[in-house]
């Protein structure tokens, strides 16, 4: 089956991905997406997962030795380019397509 | 919402308590096979640095929404036919189009919305003068 190209565009989809978007080349991990992105815990990887079924995003396991650091390694997330450029565009087009009374006053449709 | 989650991770790396351990691993079990462990050392890794409260908070946050994961991760094509519904503007969908006038090729006016192309004949107007699409939808 041919995979869906743009996940569903709610809030928490374009939260999580400006919070994506402010260093793009910085990995991180579920927590840190969760408070960059203001959301609550468990809300973020089901978005991560949809991300990351459409290509949008890739994750990889930390590499560290889980005995010198005292625990297990993080699953760390990031966008991939073609996703870096689909997340700008679809927030672009999400910013626009705002209904009329939520855009500041004098903005024209 | 973000400063009530802002120490998370930043803590003392520590170990998670029994019962968020067990929590977090049970909240895995619902998930594809294929999926499991990953989700379940994802899950415990999380916990790793944050102070009991907070472990908490995010096992039974987890545990709550595993089902939006199970989905997330087993029915793409039910996110595609969701993506399908959400593709159209919900001011449209409950039926608050925006309607622009205008000409067809014949030269009769038809109205069509300007958010999700969605086209209607002129009130009052004869059928000859909908839209280009031979009448539309």
């Amino acid at each position: 089956m041919e995979q869906p190209r743009t996940p569903r565009m709610t809030i928490p989809t374009q939260l999580v991905l400006h919070a994506l978007l402010t260093d793009p080349t910085q990995e991180l991990y579920g927590v840190e997406i969760g408070t960059a992105a203001g959301l609550p815990s468990g809300t973020v990887h089901p978005i991560l997962a949809r991300l990351e079924t459409v290509g949008w995003l890739t994750s990889r396991w930390e590499d560290i030795d889980p005995r010198a650091e005292g625990r297990p390694a993080r699953r760390y997330y990031q966008l991939t380019p073609d996703g870096l450029e689909l997340a700008r565009a679809a927030l672009a087009r999400a910013y626009t397509a705002r209904p009329a009374w939520l855009r500041p006053l004098g903005e024209e449709s | 919402m973000t400063a009530q989650l802002g120490s998370r991770g930043t803590g003392q790396a520590g170990r998670p308590t029994w019962w968020a351990s067990l929590v977090v691993r049970t909240a895995a079990l619902p998930l594809p096979s294929e999926h499991r462990w990953r989700y379940r050392q994802e899950f415990l890794a999380e916990l790793y640095g944050m102070t009991p409260a907070e472990q908490r908070h995010h096992a039974i946050g987890i545990l709550s929404r595993i089902w939006t994961l199970c989905m997330a991760l087993t029915e793409p094509e039910r996110l595609t036919h969701k993506e399908a519904t959400m593709a159209t503007p919900w001011l449209c969908r409950i039926g608050r189009h925006r309607w622009q006038r205008l000409r067809n090729p014949e030269g009769g006016w038809y109205r069509e919305c300007r958010k999700c192309g969605k086209q209607r004949n002129v009130p009052g107007g004869p059928p000859s003068m909908a839209g280009p699409s031979a009448g539309g939808f």
